[in-house]
């Protein structure tokens, strides 16, 4: 008994260890479409921006989750080293008519059919620090060791993605997904960090609308 | 810290030429010191990433591309390239308003014909940029950084050389097409 009590502390203790954060999903679907077992969809970050850079791990974190559906999905890296030199940040098509520059080559065309791909999702946005707070002074001293005080920061996560039909040379969805989270870090002698899981937070609702997509459901919002 | 040199090798149609690249020792092996000690990195081991790009992209954009680590006495293909690099310069997160680190990097190409004159003595740039992330270290974002600086120095190579006047107009004498 002691023991399953001892249990249900350190659940809850570690469950209070993990910030909240809140996630909006917007959709604008431009036309809906059923996705064919053999068409493949790859998941690409925009890098073009001057300050900031579409996160590859945001970008890995929803192509792993939209791809454990049973989706067939194509990795970032591997469709980049595929493609090179096409979907380097210099010379990456920004609209959908750019892409039939792309697709004209034939050896691009030959490669792309190769790879079944169809669809080319674009996530677009990053994650950022928008707020900062509070102090903490850590000592150490002979036999001793410790800190005191409390920081507090915010996070933001603000995502475009465009989903584009590269067959029919067109694109067919746009989500938009924002979310935010605060996390702590109060310290009486050792640091216990509450992280918001921001970033974490809005790949699940990106890849949840992406899914949601390509299974023809109707698209819902998440809190 | 060391700088990956795998590189994929670029999705071209190719001139119809044969090309050859010098890459001299001291480019294959250049490392970038920074004298600087309140900028974290010591040292960028940027040779060998460089000198693969270099052959990956020639090697995709020509029929064969020969390597010499110097200038031979005779040309035995119909393009030579000798690149320079001139200038390496990075940006720190903490030294711009922006929370990325950034990589620059400007390259001299001196392009030669069959007979060794002069084509053009052309300028090219490499830019990289990566995110500083939660907890990561300071080697693996300057890497990534450094590593997108490569790939699109690859990439300003394959756009940039067919709009090159002295490149444009050798392939206008060979009668080829202007772009890979």
């Amino acid at each position: 008994m002691n023991r399953m009590i001892k249990d249900l502390v350190m659940l809850a203790c570690v469950m209070a260890l993990v910030g909240c954060s809140t996630v909006r999903v917007e959709e604008n679907r431009i036309e809906t479409v059923v996705l064919d077992s053999t068409d493949a969809v790859a998941v690409l970050g925009r890098r073009h921006g001057s300050s900031y850079n579409t996160e590859y791990d945001l970008v890995s974190c929803v192509a792993n989750d939209v791809g454990r559906d049973g989706l067939q999905v194509i990795s970032e890296t591997v469709l980049s080293d595929e493609l090179y030199p096409w979907l380097e940040p210099r010379i990456a098509p920004i609209k959908i008519e750019a892409m039939l520059y792309m697709m004209n080559r034939p050896t691009v065309r030959e490669r792309l059919n190769a790879m079944n791909l169809r669809y080319v999702v674009w996530v677009d946005g990053s994650t950022e620090t928008t707020d900062q707070s509070g102090s903490m002074s850590c000592a150490i001293a002979p036999g001793f060791a410790g800190c005191y005080g409390m920081g507090i920061w915010t996070n933001e996560s603000g995502y475009e993605v465009s989903i584009w039909d590269i067959e029919e040379n067109r694109e067919i969805d746009q989500i938009s997904v924002s979310a935010e989270g605060t996390s702590y870090l109060p310290a009486i002698i050792v640091p216990i960090p509450i992280i918001a899981r921001v970033q974490s937070s809005a790949c699940n609702g990106i890849a949840m609308q992406i899914k949601s997509y390509f299974k023809g459901e109707t698209g819902e919002t998440p809190n | 810290m060391v700088v990956t040199d795998e590189y994929p090798i670029p999705l071209l149609e190719k001139y119809p030429y044969s090309a050859g690249v010098v890459i001299p020792p001291e480019f294959a092996n250049y490392i970038y010191e920074e004298s600087r000690d309140d900028r974290g990195m010591k040292s960028v081991d940027l040779g060998a990433a460089q000198a693969a790009i270099l052959g990956n992209v020639l090697g995709g954009m020509f029929t064969t591309l020969e390597q010499y680590e110097s200038r031979p006495e005779s040309i035995n293909v119909d393009v030579m390239f000798e690149p320079r690099l001139e200038d390496f310069q990075y940006a720190l997160p903490a030294e711009t308003s922006v929370e990325v680190l950034e990589v620059w990097a400007k390259y001299s190409i001196r392009i030669s014909d069959s007979a060794g004159r002069e084509i053009t003595d052309w300028a090219v740039t490499a830019y990289g940029k990566s995110d500083q992330r939660f907890m990561s270290s300071r080697g693996s974002i300057f890497g990534e950084a450094v590593r997108v600086a490569v790939r699109d120095l690859g990439a300003n190579i394959i756009l940039g050389l067919p709009r090159d006047i002295g490149f444009k107009s050798w392939l206008d004498d060979q009668g080829a097409e202007l772009s890979p």
